[in-house]
């Protein structure tokens, strides 16, 4: 603040208006900032209203289901044939249908395979790493992708079809009409991928020390592809990333595994008689009727069952209604737990959450895995919907990750052995890893299983949105959860991607993003959490998106219906909003360059004069050569001979004359009378006034969160909407009259926004370190570290010629 | 912020996502005005570093001061900038443990402000594979 001599300047009211001249070469950056959307969105249309729901003509079109599908376990294949349903609800005739075979992503000559780019080292050598030799050689064991042996219609009449890498395209007889549906019979085989060795949604993991084996089936079936009114037939390949969206329907599962097997699977179990003991039955009604969690299959049985080798089948058969998707897991190893979610007067009224999991995932499994599962269902369906389906599952089907499909997840994270003790421990990662996985996939069955937002297109819709309703869950989990590790704020999280180069519009195409995790899960929670907190406040951004939920259940939106939604039933304009945070690689830095502080003149000399010297003498110290010669009793000649003295040495510049009275006495017929009660009330009540510069550095414009700090008395916090860039978005000034006085203002001290340099968020600036600053100030740690890398630094030069043997060995070969 | 002038070289090993978890290394560039210097603050989760240094030295523990200087130590042989085509000499300040984060810091000697410079990260990949480097350049 420029306030260094401690006196308020004095301002005249007629001077005011020179204070509000903007910076003439930014003007204007505000109408391009905060411009409607219209250009950037698809016009409104029968199906797509500008309100964002549905249109009156909204269709989507329906897939059902019939399939048989038997796991053969020696050879890790699997045989499915199906029967598809599928209901032409659009208005087109359609001559042919095209149907998903996302096995093929593995298959020889895919478009994955061939376009997979290789690595470099840091110093930009070749490389080549086990992992992708082990993938390399996994794919080449064994023929992958999918073998359809039949493409026929309801009679099982063959009809001519052609394969695209992941798609199929099947040629109908005749055009199928619209309000019309066709049956279409596929049957097909495909050797299971291992999941650890090739990278998939699914497959099979293999665990060497017992020789046993968890089945986790996903995208495994001839799937009908997506038909829509904004892209017609869905026409990306899936390279592995773009999940997919999928119409709905109605399964009907019959799944043939050894019968010492536990299967979970999307849907309701319909024949527990034929492949569950007495006893697990007993379990199971147990669970379902007395509210405890109970274990339907116990460890102990697990682990004894996972030393047998049947060699029965059994057939487990599922059912699930209004579904876009089907997957399983099947293994001798599970653990099975499950425990009711009530949802009084909702549909369903109760639903079953369950888990299952190998004794490697104990103790944490059976302990936060069912817990985790209810919890997300408490928390989602309060910002969404109920839960619409009657099970909930949570399967451990690998150490790290997840992936959702209906009513089924796959989940990651267990615990390890300690290597020192052998004992079995897990850390804080794998603990808050566990539940956070667990929230996020089962989340995934409301966005995008029920809501069927597109991610082979849009990635954010339902990762993003997801991710930010698991933050909320996971801040209801507990305090502090290291949601955003090692923060539990996303935004302290987020900052470092937003100011990097490596990024892209949050609106970018799924294949193309560019570092997926932070620009498609956590920028858009940073967003949302910014869009309830402080844009739109809770009670207006629950609504909306509560209406989102509800207008898009089980229908498939677009980014614009979620923009539409959110404006149209808050009320808020937020097409800024969306520009900046989606449409943009824009970064939040906001800043607080200067603070001018005044008081209102009271235009009266007697009171400004003296006012004016004191002020002119607090800034203008006396120099250096007068002082000392003071100081050494030097003297002046003025001193030594007074009569040399005359009118200037008794008046200086700030005493008053009668030119200033004559003036001061005619101000009042120089303004208007309302003018002149405004300066009157204005110097009666003597507040302060103060000018106050910001800056949007990183160019998204974003509210203003101040904090005011005050000479005395506690501070104030004040939110200034994003408007206030709405003619000028790079620098805006703004005035505070207040009471009291004036010490600092900050901005965001709460982090409500991701700000990437905070350095400039306070006037007067703040004494800043460098986190390598502060490390170096710690003394004896630090130099014990700094004697120690010297010693292993010399210890672990390696030998002339010695290699490393973490990397394959590569030898050039000269041609 | 003039990221303009900042050209980034970061070695990404390709693997495909399963979700949203996956090992890290954040490795964050800024200028100190003060100091003229370049600094290097690294970040990875406790959890990978201890697993890295358990592979490079069976028994060490990260809770140990040796420990911590070890996995600095196979940290900055994975991590390199470059001005004008010459290497920019970094010295390892050392690292520390905040909450379940391990911090390695480097930093170039007084200089004045580079301008362009060129950072490579493959950070801990021989020792984790699946380990993913970012750079994050808040360099003015």
């Amino acid at each position: 603040m420029n306030m260094n001599n401690c006196l308020t300047r004095r301002l005249s009211v007629m001077l005011l208006l020179a204070f509000f001249q903007l910076a003439a070469a930014d003007e204007g950056s505000g109408a391009q900032a905060f411009a409607q959307l219209a250009g950037d969105l698809p016009s409104p249309n029968v199906y797509r209203s500008a309100s964002g729901e549905p249109g009156p003509q909204y269709w989507q079109q329906r897939a059902d289901y019939r399939i048989e599908v038997a796991l053969d376990e020696a050879n890790r294949r699997l045989y499915g044939k199906e029967v598809i349903t599928y209901t032409n609800q659009s208005p087109a005739s359609l001559r042919y249908l095209w149907v998903q075979l996302d096995q093929n992503r593995f298959a020889e000559g895919s478009m994955d395979r061939l376009t997979r780019t290789a690595a470099k080292t840091a110093k930009g050598e070749d490389r080549l790493s086990y992992d992708v030799l082990r993938r390399e050689q996994s794919l080449a064991d064994r023929r992958h992708g999918h073998e359809i042996t039949l493409v026929g219609d309801r009679s099982g009449r063959p009809l001519p079809y052609v394969i695209q890498d992941t798609m199929m395209r099947v040629d109908l007889p005749a055009p199928l009409a619209p309000g019309d549906s066709t049956r279409l019979r596929i049957e097909w085989a495909f050797n299971i991928i291992e999941e650890a060795a090739v990278g998939g949604r699914g497959g099979y993991e293999h665990f060497p020390e017992n020789d046993t084996y968890i089945y986790f089936l996903a995208q495994w079936f001839p799937r009908m592809a997506a038909y829509t009114d904004y892209t017609g037939w869905q026409n990306k390949p899936f390279l592995g990333r773009g999940e997919f969206t999928l119409e709905f329907g109605d399964y009907d599962v019959s799944i043939t595994v050894p019968d010492d097997h536990i299967v979970s699977a999307t849907g309701v179990l319909q024949n527990p008689e034929e492949v569950l003991s007495s006893t697990h039955r007993q379990r199971l009604r147990r669970a379902e009727n007395s509210g405890d969690q109970v274990f339907v299959v116990t460890p102990k049985e697990a682990l004894e069952n996972e030393k047998s080798r049947s060699d029965g089948l059994a057939t487990w058969r599922f059912r699930a209604e209004q579904v876009r998707d089907f997957a399983f897991a099947s293994s001798r190893k599970f653990i099975w737990d499950a425990r009711v979610h009530n949802q009084p007067g909702e549909e369903p009224e109760e639903v079953l959450a369950m888990s299952f999991y190998p004794n490697e995932a104990e103790p944490i499994w059976s302990k936060y895995s069912t817990q985790a599962v209810i919890h997300t269902m408490e928390v989602y369906s309060r910002f969404s919907f109920p839960y619409p389906y009657p099970t909930a599952q949570s399967v451990n089907t690998w150490k790290f990750g997840g992936m959702e499909y209906p009513m089924i997840t796959f989940n990651g994270y267990r615990p390890s052995p300690d290597e020192a003790s052998g004992e079995t421990t897990y850390s804080r990662r794998i603990k808050y890893g566990l539940i956070g996985v667990i929230i996020h996939e089962i989340g995934h069955i409301y966005f995008p299983m029920t809501v069927n937002s597109d991610e082979r297109r849009w990635t954010w819709m339902d990762e993003g949105i997801n991710s930010f309703l698991e933050y909320l869950a996971e801040v209801e989990w507990e305090d502090e959860f290291p949601a955003h590790r090692p923060y539990a704020n996303v935004h302290d999280r987020i900052i470092d991607y937003m100011a990097s180069d490596r990024q892209v519009p949050i609106m970018t195409h799924s294949d193309s993003v560019l570092r997926l995790g932070p620009n498609a899960y956590s920028k858009p929670t940073a967003a949302l959490v910014v869009l309830r907190e402080t844009v739109m406040g809770r009670e207006l951004f629950d609504f909306a998106f509560q209406e989102y939920a509800r207008r898009w259940k089980f229908k498939r939106p677009t980014p614009a219906d979620f923009f539409r939604t959110m404006e149209d039933a808050s009320g808020v304009d937020l097409d800024w909003f969306w520009r900046g945070w989606f449409y943009t690689t824009d970064a939040v830095d906001l800043a607080v360059t200067d603070i001018r502080e005044y008081k209102v003149s009271t235009q009266n000399p007697e009171i400004e004069k003296p006012l004016e010297r004191e002020k002119f003498a607090a800034e203008t110290p006396e120099h250096l050569v007068q002082k000392r010669n003071r100081e050494e009793g030097l003297g002046t000649r003025l001193g030594r001979r007074p009569e040399l003295a005359d009118l200037y040495n008794e008046n200086d510049r700030f005493t008053v004359t009668n030119k200033d009275r004559n003036r001061w006495l005619g101000l009042e017929d120089t303004l208007e009378p309302w003018q002149w009660q405004v300066l009157q009330r204005a110097v009666q009540e003597d507040q302060y006034v103060y000018f106050a510069d910001f800056e949007n550095i990183g160019g998204l414009v974003s509210p203003l969160p101040l904090t005011i700090t005050y000479a005395e008395g506690a501070p104030e916090r004040l939110l200034i909407p994003a408007e206030i860039w709405r003619r000028n978005a790079k620098a805006v000034t703004r005035m505070f009259i207040r009471a009291r006085r004036i010490t600092g203002i900050s901005i965001d001290d709460e982090h409500q926004l991701p700000d990437t340099d905070r350095s400039n968020n306070a006037f007067p600036p703040r004494i800043q370190h460098s986190r390598i600053e502060l490390y170096k100030r710690q003394g004896s740690d630090r130099d014990l570290m700094a004697d120690l890398l010297v010693k292993l630094k010399r210890k672990d030069e390696p030998d002339a010629g010695e290699a490393c043997d973490c990397a394959v060995p590569l030898a050039p070969l000269d041609n | 912020m003039g990221r303009k002038t900042f050209r980034l070289a970061c070695l990404l090993l390709a693997w495909p996502v399963l979700a949203d978890r996956q090992p890290y290394v954040h490795s964050t560039l800024s200028w100190n005005e003060r100091a003229h210097r370049i600094e290097v603050v690294h970040r990875l989760h406790l959890h990978d570093a201890q697993l890295a240094l358990g592979r490079m030295q069976p028994g060490a523990s990260l809770a140990d001061l040796e420990g911590r200087a070890r996995l600095a130590l196979a940290v900055e042989a994975g991590f390199s900038l470059m001005r004008a085509h010459a290497p920019l000499p970094l010295t390892l300040v050392g690292a520390e443990l905040r909450a379940d984060t391990l911090l390695v810091y480097q930093e170039t000697a007084p200089l004045p402000f580079p301008g362009a410079v060129e950072a490579r990260a493959g950070i801990l990949q021989d020792i984790l594979p699946g380990m993913k480097s970012s750079i994050i350049s808040l360099l003015p």
